[in-house]
């Protein structure tokens, strides 16, 4: 009997697969890949810049860099620990650039979803709470629980110690606090 | 061990309990600590609530457009890949002009006796220059007469027309 196949090395071994075609120069190989990522990519950027519209920006811009650095993908990491890689820091820049111009917080208050797409007021919350954090904290809270990446991957990702990783984490955790202790599951306080 | 180092020790541990990856040494450390402290027992209840909460949230839905946008985004970065590079396209201007300017050569050196249908002002044109897949202009041919409807001097080169 085989061993049932974990998803995330079969995912990986697909992945693998996708990159050396799009690396020969099939098109619909790179789709598929982008196809799978974007919603991710999206919403990394997403819950770091804290607005849809830029976050839509970013994606493009990933991905646009994904395809022009594809060839200097040597498939040392996974290839979507170097797409989060790409997304977060195009992220966490773009969000400095915005917070020396404007209090990022302020820009997460404004923001609100789609009217089609009405989110609870958990995520709301959630995602006001998130831009009281500096950006560097808050790409590890994003990368940790709202992506499920591992300590080792979000170090790789942000090109970091993994103590570092955990030290940030927890003082996330310690600025949450006060922003969140009053909130339970269903968005209610 | 003072109790700060003790409480420094925790932070540094915190994950590694709630992953469950301590040693079973390290485990009864960090409980005992655990135990002892109120300020980390209550930082670790509020990294767990808070890591229950934030795992809980569904992934927020990205607007309706954004497989398109990033589809134009790639596609469009592509298409700049497939362009002939510039100097591709004068090599290839060149070639095409070297190329006319010899058959009409050859027609016009035929001199009074060219054959019927050889190069004068009425049968010579300006002439586009194209290379073959691309709609763009790269440059034109004029034909240049000693004098109307006269013999053939030479050719006019120029770039491609303003828009």
């Amino acid at each position: 009997l085989s061993e049932p196949s974990d998803p995330r090395e079969t995912s990986r071994r697909e992945d693998d697969e996708l990159v050396r075609r799009a690396r020969g120069g099939r098109a619909d190989a790179f789709r598929s890949l982008y196809q799978k990522y974007q919603e991710r990519v999206w919403a990394t950027a997403y819950r770091i810049v804290g607005d849809r519209e830029l976050a839509s920006d970013l994606a493009q811009e990933v991905f646009v860099k994904a395809y022009e650095e594809l060839t200097g993908f040597r498939g040392e990491s996974s290839f979507s620990t170097w797409l989060y890689r790409i997304a977060a820091n195009h992220a966490i820049n773009k969000a400095g650039e915005i917070g020396r111009r404007t209090r990022l917080n302020e820009k997460f208050a404004r923001e609100r979803p789609d009217a089609a797409e009405p989110a609870g007021a958990l995520d709301e919350r959630v995602q006001r709470a998130l831009g009281e954090l500096s950006v560097k904290l808050r790409a590890v809270v994003v990368l940790r629980y709202l992506e499920g990446l591992s300590y080792e991957e979000i170090a790789e990702t942000l090109d970091l110690s993994v103590g570092t990783v955990k030290s940030r984490l927890f003082l996330a955790h310690e600025n949450l606090r006060p922003l969140l202790e009053d909130v339970r599951k269903d968005g209610t306080t | 061990m003072t109790e700060s180092t003790r409480c420094e020790l925790f932070r540094e541990t915190a994950f590694d309990y709630l992953d469950g990856s301590l040693s079973r040494l390290d485990l009864a450390a960090f409980r005992r600590h655990f135990g002892e402290c109120p300020a980390c027992s209550e930082a670790l209840r509020t990294i767990e609530g808070q890591a229950e909460l934030l795992t809980a949230l569904p992934r927020p839905a990205p607007p309706r457009d954004l497989a398109e946008r990033v589809d134009r985004a790639v596609t469009d970065r592509r298409r700049l890949d497939q362009r002939p590079r510039p100097i591709l396209k004068w090599a290839g201007l060149a070639a095409a002009a070297a190329l006319l300017v010899a058959v009409v050569s050859a027609l016009a050196s035929a001199g009074p006796d060219r054959p019927r249908g050889g190069p004068t002002a009425r049968t010579l044109r300006v002439v586009d220059v194209q290379l073959p897949g691309d709609p763009s202009v790269l440059g034109r041919l004029a034909p240049s007469y000693e004098n109307p409807g006269g013999s053939l001097h030479g050719f006019l080169v120029s770039g491609p027309p303003s828009k």
